[in-house]
């Protein structure tokens, strides 16, 4: 958890007063253009951010992750860039150079670019200290509650404090599953090892989760808490999930934040590949996932909940996120309805991967990209990381069809 | 108070009968310890009296019920839970909220009790169960034995008149077990009538009402078959000339460097040998053995198996097996057989999958998914999957947890049968008996330093 106990004016303020400085911050992100204005939002946020007192370590890291943010995108920028006039600083490939050429249009440094992408690395530096002053700030079960206030359906609600509940849990075991597998010489270092471990690791991870959202659901129903009573049988509400779906959810929320851990760690940062193995384990647990509870609704839930989350975890509560995740869960909910069925063959995993890939992709360079954080990125650069990161889904896909395979075959047994 | 008629009952699907006719009458005041192998439908009984079944497990129910004045089976599940309180085993399953407050408050407020009552009773069950110095403490951050406290006070503060107890003690230490013990008997004494369903009978056997055995689905009565039926010392021919297997050289390790929790520890572990690691939770056991492992590093001293020092854990893949509490937990493959070839393989040692298979008895689950089985089993497969490693060394993680006695006696025996042919076992425990029963030296920890290391008397 990134919450620090301590006493500062911000961590005064109400967690709903936060909300709604999120959400300004996010709509100034998206409409200034100016680079004074960028840069007088950023020395806010920066500002309110100092406010909270955040601890050296958590600052250093946050400088550290800046650095990043500003070269990576002066660096794309300076790749992308292409508007005019525009100054050549280093031809990497010539435009002249038969095939490689003819199909990027030559890549080039542009002084240009550079120094756009350092202006626009100024809106990514505003949402992050915005998002650290807020998740610093703010306890994770006070978050909740200001979302309450904001109306967030019930099921949500229930499963993104359950899911906090269970997430301390979730990660000792995760630490336990992956010592047993060490222990009987499976390495997890290195690409190939850390896909073959995973292949194993999954199976007992989601069992596990699932013998013991069981007995949470149990405990909870005589305790007196019961979804069936609370949400909407009689009231004809639209999604009908008991105590046991919505806690198995739950659980599911958290290996979804688990499962892409390491991924935040190494792999995400080497470009190109990121967008491949990125998406593999998220693709991977939420499709399991939907599969174990296969109705409408659960892929909303799932994707949402997860989203707000590891917002309220880690990320600190971030608008900006909510189209991703909303779009995400649309199409497969689309999808699902349209194919009449929850992820019942090999094919149907793959589609539905596939589906997930792109949409994610796509939306980020046709709307995020352009329109929130203003940058460019050449039309071939496009279509690969699109491709990487529809392909790394639809493999996530197929590995989870594999997975649920074998936890259905426990179930069959009357294991779970 | 529990007037309960030729009951049985057999899951969805299912014509097993996992409850086989069962009478019993239990009056106010009475406590009822119940006692039985696993799987033998302890925990099913107690959803039958709480309303489990058949508001959540439909199946088939015959016989009559009456709870409190109630028929579970006509009265809905927030009803029931007014005049019938859960504990379960493990208390991290039943907290919800996250303060002790506002957890205690939690099935207080789901059964609809008023304002003041609710007040009143939170108030009364934090005070009673010695909650009020952490009524506002994050309920992640509560030791096991707090834990359990909060979620007996969770039950405790709805009111109701029959409380049941569901293997309550196996996530605790002596101390957080001597507790509970209290808790209990503090609370027959004030007449609330209680079923309590326990692996340890030692434990409660004094303060019960009557002692039943299960078996079957059938509740047993008037003999001794609860007593424990450990009798004498296991013993194998250890001698203290054999070669050193573990050496820990002047190993220190803690967050806090200038007062480390391990200070200068040194120890000699020789083949063959069979130690057993006691102490209260947060005593250093499994901080030992994960510098044994290599998953932490000593931050001064060096730990060596065999000679060679172990610098991370895939120094210690293949020559030291760990087997969980949970063995759920180490299970990978889709059936036992792949399971039992899966180190091997990876790590490509020879082993004999038949003689590991007849060894542990598994070979009719021979192409069965090993989370198909139950948990006795569950754990026989993980252990037959770390001994089909052959390690020098295999660490067991209080192996007698959760398990009833026969399963965990056949487990220690199968640990035995390894000793005998070359391998080194310690194991963590909170059982004295146990301890003193299967080992050649018992070391017990107290806030990282040993504070005895002794070979256990006849």
């Amino acid at each position: 958890m990134k919450y620090q106990k301590i006493d500062t004016p911000i961590h005064r303020i109400s967690p709903f007063a936060k909300i709604v400085y999120s959400i300004a911050v996010s709509l100034l992100v998206v409409l200034l253009k100016a680079p004074l204005q960028l840069c007088l939002l950023a020395a806010v946020t920066f500002c309110v951010l100092l406010l909270a007192k955040p601890d050296f370590a958590r600052l250093k890291g946050l400088i550290y992750a800046l650095g990043a943010v500003v070269i990576t995108t002066s660096l794309s920028q300076a790749f992308f860039y292409y508007l005019e006039p525009r100054t050549v600083l280093v031809t990497i490939i010539d435009k002249a150079t038969p095939i490689v050429g003819t199909i990027t249009g030559g890549i080039y440094i542009y002084k240009e670019g550079a120094l756009y992408g350092l202006i626009q690395s100024l809106r990514i530096s505003s949402v992050m200290f915005m998002a650290t002053a807020v998740v610093i700030s703010t306890h994770p079960s006070q978050m909740i509650m200001a979302l309450n206030k904001i109306r967030i359906p019930k099921e949500l609600s229930f499963i993104i404090a359950t899911s906090m509940r269970f997430l301390p849990q979730l990660l000792e075991e995760t630490r336990r599953v992956l010592v047993a597998i060490r222990l009987k010489g499976f390495k997890l270092k290195g690409i190939s090892n850390s896909i073959k471990a995973s292949k194993y690791v999954l199976s007992p991870l989601v069992i596990n989760s699932l013998r013991q959202a069981r007995l949470v659901a149990l405990a909870a129903e005589v305790r007196g808490y019961s979804f069936r009573k609370a949400n909407s049988r009689e009231k004809g509400g639209l999604l009908r999930f008991d105590t046991l779906d919505l806690i198995v959810i739950s659980f599911f929320v958290v290996l979804l934040y688990v499962a892409i851990l390491p991924f935040k760690m190494g792999l995400s940062k080497v470009p190109l590949v990121h967008a491949f193995f990125f998406s593999i384990p998220f693709t991977c647990v939420l499709l399991i996932g939907i599969r174990i509870v296969p109705r409408f609704g659960t892929a909303t839930l799932m994707i949402l909940g997860h989203s707000l989350f590891a917002q309220i975890v880690s990320r600190g509560i971030n608008p900006l996120w909510w189209p991703y995740a909303l779009l995400e869960a649309a199409v497969l909910e689309t999808y699902f309805f349209a194919a009449k069925d929850y992820l019942a063959s090999r094919q149907s995993f793959f589609i539905a991967g596939l589906l997930r890939g792109l949409s994610v992709y796509l939306y980020f360079y046709f709307v995020a990209s352009p329109y929130i954080w203003h940058k460019f990125y050449a039309p071939w650069y496009i279509v690969v990381h699109t491709f990487e990161g529809a392909l790394g889904s639809a493999v996530g896909g197929l590995i989870a069809y594999r997975v649920s395979k074998s936890v259905e075959a426990a179930y069959r047994h009357g294991g779970l | 108070m529990i007037e309960i008629k030729n009951l049985s009952y057999s899951y969805p699907l299912s014509h097993k009968k996992i409850i086989n006719g069962i009478d019993l009458t239990v009056d106010k005041g009475d406590l009822v310890l119940i006692t039985g192998p696993s799987g033998s439908g302890k925990s099913t009984f107690l959803y039958c009296l709480n309303g489990l079944v058949p508001h959540v497990f439909s199946g088939d129910m015959s016989g009559s019920v009456m709870i409190a004045d109630v028929d579970p089976r006509l009265t809905p599940i927030s009803e029931i839970s007014r005049r019938v309180g859960t504990v379960f085993q493990n208390p991290e399953y039943q907290i919800f909220m996250p303060t002790v407050r506002e957890d205690v408050e939690f099935g207080c407020r789901n059964v609809g009790l008023e304002e003041e009552s609710l007040e009143r009773n939170s108030r009364h069950a934090i005070l009673e169960l010695g909650l009020d110095e952490l009524l506002d403490r994050d309920t992640s951050t509560l030791s096991a034995g707090e834990k359990q406290r909060l979620a007996i006070a969770g039950v405790y503060a709805v009111g109701p008149q029959i409380i049941l107890f569901d293997e309550p003690s196996t996530n605790l230490d002596v101390a957080g077990k001597q507790s509970l013990r209290k808790i209990i008997k503090e609370l027959k004494d004030r007449c609330y009538t209680i079923v309590l369903v326990e692996h340890d009978t030692a434990l409660f056997e004094d303060i019960a009402t009557r002692i039943y055995v299960m078996e079957n689905g059938v509740l047993k009565t008037g003999d001794d078959a609860h007593k424990s039926t450990i009798r004498e010392r296991k013993a194998h021919n250890f001698c203290q000339d054999f070669d050193a297997i573990i050496e820990v050289q002047d190993v220190s390790y803690g967050y806090d460097k200038s007062s480390p929790f391990f200070n200068h520890l040194n120890m000699i572990i020789r083949k063959q040998e069979v130690v057993a690691f006691m102490g209260n939770n947060g005593s250093g056991k499994t901080t030992f053995f994960k510098l044994l492992m290599g998953i932490l590093k000593p931050q001064e001293g060096r730990i060596a198996v065999a000679g060679d020092i172990i610098r991370s854990i895939d120094d210690s893949a293949g020559r030291i097996g760990l087997l969980f509490q949970n063995p759920d937990e180490q299970l990978f493959a889709s059936t036992v057989r792949e399971e039992i070839m899966l180190g091997p393989r990876q790590l490509k040692k020879a082993c004999d999958c038949e003689d590991i298979m007849a060894r542990f008895d598994l070979k009719k689950y021979e192409y069965v998914h090993p989370h198909a089985l139950s948990k006795g089993e569950r754990q026989k497969v993980a252990f037959a999957s770390v001994a089909a490693l052959r390690p020098d060394i295999i660490l067991l993680d209080e192996p007698t947890t959760g398990l009833d006695e026969k399963s965990w006696l056949a487990l220690m025996d199968y640990a035995f049968s390894l000793v005998k042919e070359g391998t080194t076992v310690l194991f963590s425990t909170h059982n004295r008996k146990v301890a003193d029963f299967y080992a050649d030296r018992v070391v017990v920890f107290d806030k990282g330093r040993v504070i005895s290391d002794e070979i256990p008397k006849d």
